[in-house]
């Protein structure tokens, strides 16, 4: 499974999985139920069928170059220079989310469990183990995600069934033909996070059994189909939509409510815990992403030498990024959500049918 | 600023050697351009702390500046 440094088409959709965790938690229910009020529960299944089409893409890209990544890919279709640009415009976002990623990271162990503690105790240590990690290379780190997703899948299937007893359906109902454009609203911020799973193919070349693209991708969507259900379900389900909508981490505070029979209590902190991981992944996968797409363009051996230095700037480019958490959301979700989702959906799409159009797919 | 030149001298000193002995020239080049925007950009961060943030800029040029939105 691990021969020739490269990982394989499970292991890069358990990597898509914990990336998806830790923003799908602490956006999505607000997200849902500001646009879509009780019937945001409702919004993956728009989101998976909006990401059917990107399955496909990814599929025709990868049977016909099944040893390429997305950024030759880019290249094949476009001609070197517009298919550099386009390249260019994927890196611009990778860095931005990167940073977006690690501020959040750090923001939100200040907003839970250690405020007033300068922000660089959380930064340095976060982005020196992820660092060392990469400088192992992303097999280590694809070899520690499976791990870690097992971890994530545990507690998280432990928060909702905790949960379930206490739900009100009352605040999951009525839904009508009136929700179907408010329950399409609040599925781009589900399409923005799940287009992730696309951005995984810049390390395409080191990603195995390619042409098997289709049946991975299309069973990993359907268990986040389910899960983010879960989500969206359990925390307007025990909260009400009202509430929701103004919490800051609403799923939170919807563990935080969870009791099993007055003997187990504050499982919240197993959340926080797991969010580490995933934010710990996420950090990593997105910064090896930026240094293959930096490898080439620059047509570098390796991307060793500059894990390092990159990693520095992405401090700077994370305590720069904003002045206050309200920035952060304002930047996630007005502007990265639907950059997220025009880089995530359509420019695959018209790749696609540039390609098809100029034979090359 | 003493603090970032020597982080960023010591990130130098582990991972420029090898880049030479390898005749990484390429490595060395980038590495070499990260290192001045990365000194450039946390020296103008250290030099004025309370500027105005990347997000600021970007929700003013998309005129997307306190509209609202989930979680606040």
């Amino acid at each position: 499974m691990y021969k020739n440094n490269k990982i394989s088409m499970r292991q890069a959709m358990l990597l898509f999985l914990t990336c998806a965790f830790s923003p799908s938690v602490r956006l999505l229910p607000n997200y849902g139920a500001l646009h879509a009020n009780q019937a945001a529960w409702l919004s993956p299944i728009v989101a998976f069928i909006a990401m059917l089409p990107v399955v496909y893409t990814l599929h025709a890209f990868f049977k016909k170059y099944p040893e390429a990544s997305l950024s030759e890919i880019n290249d094949i279709i476009c001609g070197k220079v517009i298919g550099k640009i386009v390249t260019c415009s994927y890196l611009l976002l990778i860095i931005l989310l990167t940073s977006l990623y690690v501020r959040y990271y750090a923001e939100r162990l200040l907003s839970t469990i250690l405020p007033n503690v300068n922000i660089y105790v959380f930064l340095i240590p976060m982005l020196l183990t992820v660092a060392i990690a990469l400088r192992k290379g992303i097999v280590v780190v694809a070899r520690m995600n499976e791990i870690i997703v097992a971890i994530i899948v545990i507690f998280f299937a432990a928060a909702v069934v905790s949960a379930i007893p206490s739900i009100e359906p009352d605040y999951l109902v009525p839904v009508s033909r009136l929700d179907i454009l408010p329950v399409a609203r609040a599925s781009v911020s589900i399409i923005g996070i799940w287009s992730y799973m696309g951005f995984l193919f810049f390390f395409g070349d080191v990603i195995n059994n390619k042409p098997d693209i289709k049946k991975s991708a299309l069973k990993t969507l359907a268990f986040s189909l389910i899960s983010t259900i879960l989500l969206i379900g359990v925390t307007i389900g025990l909260l009400g939509a009202p509430l929701v909508r103004v919490i800051p981490i609403p799923f939170f505070a919807a563990v935080r409510q969870i009791s099993l029979f007055n003997v187990i209590e504050r499982i919240e902190s197993l959340i926080v815990s797991t969010w580490l991981f995933s934010d710990f992944i996420i950090i990593a996968v997105f910064m090896h992403i930026a240094l293959c797409i930096f490898k080439y363009l620059f047509k570098l051996e390796e991307t060793k030498p500059i894990v390092g230095i990159y990693s520095v700037a992405m401090l700077f480019l994370a305590v720069f990024l904003t002045q206050s958490m309200f920035e952060l959301y304002d930047l996630s979700e007005k502007i990265l959500i639907t950059a997220n989702v025009i880089w995530g959906v359509p420019i695959p799409l018209a790749l696609l049918a540039i390609g098809k159009i100029r034979k090359k797919i | 600023m003493i603090k970032l030149a020597a982080v960023i001298l010591l990130i130098g000193l582990i991972d420029v050697p090898p880049m030479l002995k390898m005749q990484r020239k390429k490595e060395l080049a980038l590495f070499s351009v990260l290192a001045a925007v990365t000194f450039l950009f946390g020296w103008y961060y250290i030099k004025n702390p309370t500027q105005t943030s990347i997000a600021d800029l970007l929700l003013s040029l998309f005129n997307m500046n306190g509209t609202g939105g989930a979680g606040k």
